[in-house]
């Protein structure tokens, strides 16, 4: 029995359906996000489980209780939103004694868990400033503390970290995920990063156009997307139209203009077309030809500190090639390479490449 | 540029014309009019003597038909500044939450008593407000009252008469700041179990407050300073500061005491406006920027 399940949600806004029969299962103590580009419906699912919005037609339940239509303050959900909406005119320890208050907890016991809720996220020293004397970061902890403190069955994260710049993001993610272990709090994370889905959740839930596209783990949503559409949202990948020659179980061998190549993916049929993802870390560099290599010219390359990106025009088009930095000299502009990879890494979907 | 001077000294330059447009409009009648408040009249000639008395002075601090006047803009001022916020606030905040067209056409409902020009605004305060008005002949064809109500000459009718017209200066105000209201704030609250009622009161009102106090200062110093609608509606019976001035320029024709009626008003605004705004200010500065 799953401790949240959406069941066939759809949302519509006039004309415009926001959520298209939606239907999720989350576990207790599972951590799911929700990816998906701009107005893939994402933000409105989780309005619909926090209660700030009804859905048009389907049913939330929460621990075996349809909450569909319960108002939000019945529900008991902790929410950090994007802004972090912390209340400005009160401090760090009234905004998150604030949800305690609203259950009549009495004062001692309230003092008690605030002081603890804001330990955990190591503002304890901060708690009588004001928001607008905190960082960024610090104002995502307070936001985090309040909607924990109430020790919700559920916590909702909609963009959480999107206001944060590049390092903090990745110390904070690190630590999210660390206390979302320790407390065993059910967590859904609303999210446009594909990176932060991957590094965070036990399953992610890719959204397009209002509907689930795909429902895996990271790894396997990584490493064997169904769709274009997903394996181009999630990871950097260089996608190539082909056609199917010859289908076999598992897998097929395709033509990419005139080059010919054998790679793993479901449904396929002789004739079709088909969609081939060469992620760029799957395909190996070298100077010398081996079997199963195409040759390239290096166009660009830039370097990341562990790794190079380079662009390599070939008979396949221009493809991007990740090469670990072992600190050897890199390639140039100009060099003449050889490009190779092996089966497993070359993923076969049905249909063509999406554009955009 | 450079060769005018320092950098230091181009501000000064360049708000240089502002400052000469005020000096000698508003600065120079304020001083003439300092100065005559200290001047003499003298009531057997009606000639004004330029001797340096306090004199004036002492008469509107001694006599307590000045005292009456006073009280009563100043009470007037307080009750028309809490009715408008009582008032303005929750239309500020209804407002802002509607869509457009709507929002457009009231906002302009809300702003059009200030497209009017007070005299006419007033004069059809006073059809509604006498015996034979609207309201007197509305209530007693309802079988409200038995005997026709005037509300001309009276408080009531003035302070009406001066909420409509100020109330817009409320709403704009609190507008403002419900500008720079996160209205996500208002969903962490009800998520952490507050009711609709719990919102308002303890997340939105005090993020609107600064909003509510600073109209509060307009709509105060506005009031207390009020002369066509109380003029109107008030009469002769029931004098504010602002006409008790103008009848001792134009009637009693003691334009000194007429100018010290004014500079007190004005020092007395002044005191409570500033006095008002650094608590406000210290209240509020550590919270919002």
């Amino acid at each position: 029995m799953s401790f949240v399940r959406l069941e066939n949600v759809t949302k519509r806004f006039d004309s415009f359906t926001a959520v298209d029969d939606l239907s999720i299962s989350i576990e207790k103590g599972e951590f799911v996000s929700l990816l998906g580009p701009s107005g893939c419906g994402k933000t409105t699912t989780l309005q619909m489980i926090a209660g700030l919005q009804e859905p048009t037609a389907g049913r939330i339940h929460l621990d075996g209780e349809d909450i569909t239509y319960k108002k939000p303050n019945q529900r008991g959900l902790g929410i950090v939103f994007q802004s972090y909406a912390l209340f400005p005119h009160m401090t760090v320890e009234e905004n998150v004694s604030f949800g305690l208050e609203m259950r009549r907890v009495d004062r001692g016991e309230r003092e008690q868990r605030v002081r603890r809720s804001l330990e955990q996220v190591q503002l304890d020293s901060l708690a009588k400033r004001y928001p607008k004397d905190l960082s960024g970061g610090q104002r995502q902890r307070v936001a985090l503390a309040r909607a924990l403190v109430i020790q919700p069955p559920v916590l909702l994260l909609d963009e959480p970290l999107s206001n944060l710049d590049a390092k903090l993001r990745e110390d904070m993610q690190l630590e999210l995920r660390v206390l979302q272990q320790q407390l065993g709090v059910t967590t859904i994370l609303v999210t446009h990063d594909q990176a932060e889905a991957l590094s965070m959740s036990d399953r992610i839930v890719v959204m397009n156009e209002g509907r689930a596209v795909q429902i895996d783990a990271p790894l396997t949503m990584y490493e064997r997307p169904e769709t274009a559409f997903v394996s181009n949202f999630v990871g950097k990948t260089n996608l190539l139209q082909g056609v199917v020659t010859a289908a076999e179980q598992d897998g097929a061998t395709v033509r990419v203009g005139e080059q010919s190549l054998s790679g793993e993916g479901p449904g396929l049929s002789d004739g079709a077309a088909v969609t081939v993802s060469l992620r760029p870390e799957k395909l190996r560099l070298s100077a010398q030809a081996e079997d199963q290599s195409i040759p390239g010219q290096v166009s660009a390359g830039i370097f990341l500190g562990n790794h190079w990106l380079y662009q390599i025009d070939s008979a396949l088009g221009t493809l991007l090639v990740s090469q670990a930095n072992r600190g050897t000299p890199p390639f140039v502009r100009g060099d003449p390479v050889h490009i190779h990879w092996v089966r497993e890494g070359v993923r076969l979907m049905p249909g063509e490449v999406p554009r955009g | 540029m450079a060769e005018t001077g320092s950098p230091g000294s181009r501000p000064y330059w360049l708000s240089a014309p502002g400052l000469v447009f005020f000096a000698t409009l508003l600065g120079v009648p304020l001083f003439t009019t300092l100065m005559l408040s200290f001047y003499s009249f003298d009531y057997a000639t009606g000639g004004i003597q330029t001797d340096l008395t306090p004199a004036n002075y002492l008469e509107i601090v001694q006599d307590s038909y000045f005292h009456r006047i006073f009280g009563r803009t100043f009470g007037v001022a307080l009750l028309v500044t809490l009715i408008c916020a009582l008032i303005g606030a929750p239309e500020a905040y209804i407002l802002a939450r509607m869509r457009n067209p709507w929002k457009s056409l009231f906002l302009l409902v809300i702003l059009g008593p200030l497209l009017i020009s007070v005299i006419v605004r007033t004069l059809g305060w006073a059809l509604l407000l006498g015996s034979k008005g609207a309201i007197s002949e509305g209530l007693q064809m309802l079988g409200i009252i038995s005997e026709p109500i005037s509300l001309m000459f009276t408080i009531t009718g003035m302070v009406i008469a001066l909420v409509h017209v100020l109330v817009p200066f409320m709403v704009l105000s609190v507008w403002a700041s419900l500008q720079k209201l996160d209205l996500q704030t208002e969903d962490a609250a009800l998520t952490l179990g507050a009711n609709r009622f719990t919102v308002l009161r303890r997340v939105v009102l005090p993020q609107i407050m600064p909003g509510i106090l600073s109209g509060s200062l307009i709509v105060f110093a506005l009031t207390a300073s009020a002369f066509a609608t109380p003029s109107i509606i008030g009469g002769r019976r029931l004098k504010v500061v602002a006409t008790t001035a103008y009848d001792e320029y134009l009637s009693t024709l003691n334009w000194p005491l007429g100018a010290a009626i004014a500079v007190v008003l004005l020092v007395a605004n002044v005191i409570a406006i500033t006095s008002y705004n650094r608590m406000v200010e210290r209240r509020y500065a550590k919270i919002f920027e």
